[in-house]
């Protein structure tokens, strides 16, 4: 028999599984909380921070990120505060600052209120979000990459920087990660780094009319739907991922939420990097 | 000292133990206490050890003196150092060579070697005993001053001053309840920085469900500079083991681990022969003194971060897992190591467990402050004359700390700062020093009491490039998981650097103030949570540095390269050309007995002219 609590997420009486988590559930009911590290179905570290909520206790006010945090019986949490949303945009200004050729980074940002970057662009390939070190180790059971160093020096490869022969090739480490997204074709070129703001889903866009929408979704329809390389390989994601959900029923921005639409030819991280990780992983299917 | 070790297998037999060891002692005439903790063995203590065995046996006075290496007596900086009883005469800065004077005058005739005494700095007296040394004076060593009355390799010095009596009476007279009870009424709250209450970690560990429960020593101290944990698990380690005994009976755990940083051989081996030793008295094992409590404990070497000291770090560490912080929405004490329940504490919060118990919970709350009870060693350095560990009550003013203790600033030149809290505390300024040693009262202050570090700051400090430093330690010892951590300290170590180098502007003031708050509020682990606050405090303190280096492109302590000048003084200069010779970049021109010029497109700020001019005739702008 599975256990269910009453919580309150905004303001809304939600009922919710035991055993689940804050962001699993308010995704579910439609509240969408901005996420970057968190896949579903897939062990949560809070690594990216911008799932952060206020989980009141005893009066007091805990930020703590919602997807490591369980639902409980009788839960306050806020997850749109001005304090929250601040210090969302802020993080989320520090992520696009250091990715900013990334669509995926770039959305998260719009979403997160950030209007602009105070700090110089860095072109970085990896935002360590840790997407493909979790799917690779937990869906897979393959190990076949992992973090390496400490702080700065922190980055994903293979073990001894060579890919293993246990490496299964499935191809869903590049599936999950937000920088193999293609940018717009626009100025993200290194050496001009800003953001133009031309393209709808750029920074221009929260100040516009689609303020406090949820660019995730709305762009779904948008943009990356068509672009989405639909096939075997990620229909035997879904399939796989679907049974074993926490939750009782998938939210239904299920698709848009997990898999970033991915073109493998012209992504960003792939044409840049000479040493990318994911350069020599050839999809098999 | 008996050959066989008898086991103890009660109370009766403990008590037993000790007065045969106490008796056995009184046959000895002098005793020679040297220190030989890290500090003291690297001035070659463990020399001077040798040299009084060979000088005794070589004047076959072996019988009558008794000679014992301790830990660490906390005034590492006169090491090594000996006291000599009877009379508890106090010398320092020895050689392997005065053993023979020492044995020949002091010992044999009972006259003091004036030569080796210590000379207190402010009136230039030498002094005769520990207790009339400044730096001791204002002290009050209640864990630090049983470090020279054991030999850190011998149970049965530490069975002879009363050691696991606190065990026996806890096993004896308490319920684990009581003991929760009685370290909730002392007050005592955790040494590791956080200051957390440690009777209701205890008490919410007890009741956490679960069998298998563990009690672990965060002997991982990574600050810099810090050495208190050290000391006591080097000088002392049954004291922790017997504290960690008492709390795994408190808590219901039967297995213990004791974490140790990885730079800590000395403190590893002397813990790992406590353990054994315990092994084989029994009281370590099963059964213990007849009480029905069994427990036992393993050492783990560290992972060798800074970060390996959290919690949930130092439990992935500790279950062979890299070693990083997860996110603790259920705590430690409900899910720790190997999902079990857990309690984690300080080497020197264990350490005061055992005179809980034995004194009373009254007598350690008598110390302190109303929030913050007992006593703290803390490790006293940067450019003070006295350095070294020092311990004392809590709510003693940060300035007794400094002046009377630590004897002030270095070269007579004035205090301007005090940092306390390790890495990730706070600057306070001069004006602030009569702040309590308190960690309600520090952290209100925008500070921490942390794991106890103070560096002292002279005049020619410059505060934004301490927060610099601060930062760029944090940086290098970020784990990197999480992005408030890892990009915002990297940030903020940028916008310093500018700062620092001349670039800044105004609005990055601005932005590092929300930048801090973004870090502090956000993070994942404690290390990202505290970070800011060497930013925070001398931002709050010490505006107008920040200002001055911004708006004026000026470093006022003179410290910042991108934003000074060397240049010379042509009034004072009386052209004796010490600097021209001494500057390794030929950046000085000028004739002998005329005033010399720096070339200011060579000269590298390398600073050396400065400290070799001897007529203060080199000026920084
Ligand atoms: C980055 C970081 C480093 C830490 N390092 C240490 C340490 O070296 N020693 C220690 O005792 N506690 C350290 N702590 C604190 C521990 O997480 C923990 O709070 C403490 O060991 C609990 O013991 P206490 O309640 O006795 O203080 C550290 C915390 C953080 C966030
Ligand atoms: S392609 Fe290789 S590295 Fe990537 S998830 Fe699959 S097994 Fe892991
Ligand atoms: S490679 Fe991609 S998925 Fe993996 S950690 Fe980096 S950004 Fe995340
Ligand atoms: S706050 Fe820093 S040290 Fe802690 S988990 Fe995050 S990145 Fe790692
Ligand atoms: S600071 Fe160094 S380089 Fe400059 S003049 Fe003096 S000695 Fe020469
Ligand atoms: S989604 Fe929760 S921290 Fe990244
Ligand atoms: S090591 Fe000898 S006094 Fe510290």
């Amino acid at each position: 028999m599975r256990k269910y609590v009453t919580l309150k997420i905004d303001g809304a009486g939600i009922r919710a599984p035991k055993g689940s988590s804050v962001l699993d559930v308010a995704i579910e009911y439609g509240i969408c909380i901005p996420h970057l590290c968190h896949v579903p179905n897939l062990s949560d570290i809070g690594a990216c921070r911008l799932c952060i909520v206020e989980n009141i206790v005893n009066g007091r006010s805990k930020i703590t990120t919602s997807c490591t945090l369980g639902v409980e019986e009788g839960m306050v949490i806020l997850s749109n505060t001005e304090r929250i949303k601040k210090l969302r945009r802020n993080i989320a200004e520090l992520l696009v600052a250091q990715a900013p050729n990334s669509r995926a980074i770039q959305d998260v940002a719009v979403r997160c209120g950030v209007k602009e970057v105070r700090y110089p662009f860095r072109n970085n390939d990896c935002v360590l979000c840790g997407r493909c070190v979790r799917v690779c180790e937990e869906m897979w059971q393959a190990r076949a990459i992992g973090f390496v160093g400490r702080g700065k020096d922190r980055r994903v490869d293979f073990p001894f920087g060579v890919r293993p022969d246990f490496c299964k090739k499935c191809g869903s480490c590049i599936y999950l990660c937000p920088m193999t997204i293609t940018p717009c074709d626009g100025p993200m070129k290194p050496g001009k780094e800003y953001l133009c703001g031309k393209c709808e889903s750029q920074l221009s866009m929260a100040s516009g009319a689609m303020e406090d929408t949820c660019v995730w979704c709305e762009l779904g329809k948008g943009f990356s739907v068509h672009d989405m390389v639909i096939n075997e390989r990620l229909l035997l994601f879904m399939m796989i991922s679907m049974p074993i959900s926490p939750s009782s029923t998938l939210p239904k921005h299920f698709f848009p939420l997990t898999a970033y639409p991915v073109s493998y030819s012209g992504s960003a991280a792939h044409d840049q990097g000479e040493n990318c990780f994911l350069r020599p992983i050839v999809p098999v299917f | 000292m008996p050959k066989v070790k008898p086991r103890v297998k009660s109370v009766k037999d403990l008590t037993e133990l000790r007065k045969r060891l106490r008796s056995s002692v009184k046959n000895f005439k002098s005793k020679l206490t040297i220190c030989g903790g890290t500090g003291c063995h690297a001035s070659r203590s463990q020399d001077v050890i040798d040299a009084f065995k060979k000088e005794l046996k070589k004047r076959k006075l072996e019988e009558g003196v008794w000679v014992r290496a301790t830990g660490c007596h906390g005034f590492c900086e006169q090491g090594p150092l000996m006291i000599l009883e009877p009379g508890n005469i106090f010398y320092c800065g020895l050689k392997p060579g005065d053993a023979g004077e020492i044995i020949a005058e002091t010992i044999l005739k009972g006259e003091v070697i004036e030569r080796l005494l210590y000379t207190d700095p402010v009136t230039s007296k030498k002094v005769r005993t520990e207790a009339e040394i400044p730096f001791y004076r204002a002290q009050d060593r209640q864990l630090l001053a049983q470090n020279r009355h054991v030999d850190p390799c011998s149970i049965e010095d530490y069975i002879a001053i009363g050691g696991y009596s606190a065990l026996a009476k806890t096993l004896t007279e308490f319920s684990p309840e009581k003991v929760i009870e009685e370290v909730k009424i002392s007050g005592l709250r955790g040494r590791g920085g956080g200051g957390f209450p440690t009777a209701r970690k205890w008490a919410e560990c007890r009741s956490a469900p679960g069998e298998e429960k563990y009690v672990i020593c965060n002997a991982d101290e990574g600050d810099p500079g810090a050495y208190m944990d050290r000391s006591i698990l080097e000088g002392n380690p049954h004291l922790v083991i017997e504290g960690m005994m008492i709390g795994a009976w408190a808590i219901g755990a039967r297995q213990g681990y004791i974490y140790v940083r990885n730079e800590y051989p000395l403190a590893v081996k002397h813990a790992r022969i406590a353990m054994q030793q315990a092994r084989e008295y029994g009281l370590l094992g099963d059964d213990i003194l007849g009480g029905g409590f069994s427990f036992d404990m393993e050492i783990c070497r560290g992972g060798g971060a800074f970060v390996c000291g959290e919690s949930t770090a130092l439990m992935a560490s500790l279950e062979g897992k890299v070693g990083e912080p997860r996110p603790k929405d259920v705590h430690t004490v409900a899910n720790g190591l190997w999902h079990k329940p857990t309690t984690l504490n300080n080497v020197e919060t264990w350490a005061n467990v055992p005179p809980i118990i034995s004194n009373g919970a009254a007598w350690f709350a008598g110390k302190g402050t109303r929030g913050s009870k007992g006593t703290k060693i803390f490790a006293l350095t940067g450019r003070v004359k006295n350095t070294g560990l020092v311990e004392v009550a809590m709510g003693t003013p940060l300035r007794t700390i400094v002046f009377d203790i630590g004897g002030g600033a270095i070269n007579g030149r004035a205090v301007k700062a005090v940092q306390t809290g390790g890495p990730s505390g706070g600057c306070l300024p001069l004006d602030r020093l009569d702040l309590p040693v308190d960690f309600d009262a520090l952290y209100d202050a925008g500070s921490m009491v942390g794991s106890g570090g103070i560096v002292v700051m002279d005049e020619k400090t410059c505060m934004v490039d301490v927060a610099k430093y601060f930062l760029a330690f944090l940086q290098d010892e970020s784990c990197g998981k999480c992005v408030p951590c890892r990009l915002g300290i990297d940030r903020m170590l940028e916008i310093v650097t500018d700062i620092t180098e001349g670039r800044g502007r105004p609005e990055q003031i601005d932005l590092l103030k929300e930048l801090a708050d973004t870090v502090a509020s956000a993070s994942l682990c404690g290390l990202g949570k505290t970070a800011p606050n060497p930013v925070l405090s001398t931002l709050r303190y010490f505006p107008e540095e920040y200002e001055a280096h911004v708006n004026e492109k000026r470093c006022p302590a003179g410290v910042c390269r991108e934003l000074i000048e060397y240049e010379i003084d042509a009034e004072k200069c009386n052209g004796c050309g010490t600097c021209r010779r001494a500057c390794p970049y030929d950046a000085i021109k000028g004739k002998k007995k005329e005033a010399h010029v720096i070339a200011s497109h060579k000269c590298q700020k390398c600073g050396i002219c400065l400290s070799e001019c001897k007529f203060d005739s080199i000026i920084v702008t």
